[in-house]
């Protein structure tokens, strides 16, 4: 064992064991000052190169005119608000089983950021569906899958924090993200069923990555790395705070231990 | 085991009919399913067409009820970490409890949705036993996520909110397929691939609830055991 | 290239559904930066003056 953080007491120490030195509150604070800047860096960057492309260099599309622009901040979100609940599928799964308590602060900080990009996503999903489908909703399986995607970050975010203990919220909140993380196919699946069998109005979706432009793909791509950026800055800050929180539990549960 | 088991069944039983829990869920489903055709002009609408949601609606709400008793009030009297330090797994008192909501509150809610059924929205008589399994299908997987939900529940600050919010997504797959085999028209020969659709739906409901029971519980027992620890 | 811009923003064009998506955007995405920046100095403050 080369490394540093292993304690010299522990002669046996497993790699689970040592893997949880590197998920400690020390060492996330010594990462989180290196990651901060350069996510703080990389969005000064992308982001107003990522604006100027989509607004200024970026051509109008020739089938959707000046609403494709609406692409540029509809998809980075959107795919960022199923990559972070993958993440914090994954998170809880570590929650639960190896109980590093970084992964549960890490499950409790992404999931506001989540519900943030998925109520962007959906906003402006339905600004985008108005001049290009006629409509602002269709109950269709990914428009339906997406706002049951919004209502699992609410019921998780609520989870984290409905409980005196912190640890027993975020447990809590891991069963429940790993049963949505099983159940979101199953509902995508079930309305797609249920579509096929009502034969809906025939709306036809354009698929914005079929035959797309470098000249999309240029702020697609930055857009995605600017929001990125953004969704790690802030999801460093809320796992500070989490762990603040942590800190300020004890303290005050030995504060009225002495007092009684 | 199988003793703690029946025990926990027989005195859970007890306590909710001397509570008289089981007439007030059922009639809080009655009145659900009654209401709706007196806010909707009967002229106007089909009232069979859209009674597979006023009966799926009614049973979703009145599922979350009887776990409120069952599991909260023994988590906050301290009945429930008691009963964990008995020989049985705690996986034994969650599928006891799953078993008592679904007996006390369910059962009796299936004979009320078909009576309503029929009586209200006109269901067709020949289509009595598949509706039957339908509900009764659909009502085990609806109080199956109920248990988990108020496993997971146990304790918090959180108000009744954050069980709808949990258990509406939760329970969409069953609604979707439970609203799809529930038949309500008879086949007329025009459209005989009713009956096809409603038994494929039927058969997707039955496949949910085996592919989940055991996950769920599973699931609801290590919610327990988390809540039974940080009380 | 400016015309682009000036198309995104005309109001009785497409700027009626271009412009509400990239703001509500931008709030959200300030809202909740803001929130969390308060929470931290709120906590850090409140930590300080209990030891």
């Amino acid at each position: 064992m080369t490394m540093p953080h292993t304690p010299a007491r522990k002669k046996t120490a497993s790699p689970a064991a040592s893997l949880w030195h590197w998920f400690t509150p020390t060492y996330f604070r010594a990462v989180s000052g290196r990651v901060t800047p350069i996510a703080l860096v990389l969005l000064l960057v992308t982001l107003p190169t990522g604006l100027a492309y989509a607004f200024f260099l970026s051509p109008p599309d020739y089938l959707q005119g000046e609403t494709v622009r609406i692409m540029y901040i509809h998809v980075p979100s959107a795919w960022l608000a199923l990559a972070l609940y993958g993440a914090i599928a994954v998170a809880s799964g570590i929650t639960l089983t190896l109980k590093l308590p970084m992964a549960g602060h890490f499950a409790t900080a992404a999931s506001p950021v989540g519900a943030c990009f998925t109520a962007i996503a959906l906003i402006s999903g339905s600004l985008w569906g108005k001049p290009t489908w006629g409509t602002y909703w269709v109950w269709d399986a990914r428009l339906t899958s997406m706002l049951v995607l919004f209502f699992f970050y609410l019921a998780h975010s609520a989870m984290t924090q409905a409980f005196k203990q912190q640890e027993r919220g975020q447990q809590a909140a891991s069963i429940l993200a790993i049963v949505g993380a099983l159940n979101l196919p199953i509902i995508k699946w079930s309305v797609e069923w249920w579509h096929t069998l009502h034969q809906p109005e025939s709306i036809s979706f354009i698929n914005p990555s079929s035959h797309i432009d470098i000249s999309m793909l240029i702020p697609l791509g930055l857009m995605t790395v600017a929001l990125f950026s953004y969704a790690t800055i802030v999801i460093t800050a809320r796992m500070k705070l989490a762990i603040l929180q942590q800190k300020w539990q004890s303290l005050l549960y030995q504060k009225t231990r002495n007092r009684s | 085991m199988l003793c703690v088991f029946l025990a926990l069944i027989r005195r859970d039983m007890a306590v909710v009919l001397r509570n008289g829990q089981l007439s007030s869920t059922l009639s809080f489903f009655i009145m659900v399913v009654v209401f709706f055709p007196l806010a909707i002009d009967p002229a106007s609408l089909d009232l069979a067409a859209i009674s597979p949601a006023i009966i799926w609606i009614g049973l979703f709400l009145a599922a979350q009820l009887p776990l409120e008793r069952l599991l909260h009030d023994d988590y906050q009297d301290g009945s429930l970490a008691l009963w964990s330090l008995t020989r049985a797994p705690l996986e034994v008192i969650a599928t006891a409890k799953y078993a008592v909501a679904w007996l006390t509150a369910s059962l009796p809610m299936i004979f009320a949705a078909l009576a309503s059924g029929m009586l209200v929205y006109q269901w067709p008589m020949d289509a009595i036993l598949n509706n039957m399994l339908t509900i009764l299908v659909g009502s085990l997987l609806l109080t199956l996520i109920s248990l988990l939900t108020r496993c997971l529940t146990l304790g918090s600050r959180g108000g009744k909110g954050l069980i709808y919010l949990m258990s509406m997504p939760l329970s969409l797959p069953t609604l979707i397929f439970g609203a799809a085999s529930l038949r309500t028209h008879t086949p007329t020969d025009l459209n005989t691939s009713i009956d096809t659709e409603t038994t494929t739906a039927l058969i997707l409901l039955s496949l949910l609830l085996l592919a989940t029971l055991i996950p769920m519980l599973w699931a609801s027992t290590l919610a327990l055991r988390n809540a039974i620890s940080h009380q | 290239m400016w015309t682009n811009f000036v198309n995104c923003l005309n109001m009785d064009g497409y700027g009626i559904f271009i412009v509400p998506s990239w703001l509500s955007a931008f709030i959200i995405l300030s809202v909740l930066f803001i929130h969390t920046q308060r929470q931290l100095t709120k906590l850090r403050r409140r930590m300080a003056r209990d030891q």
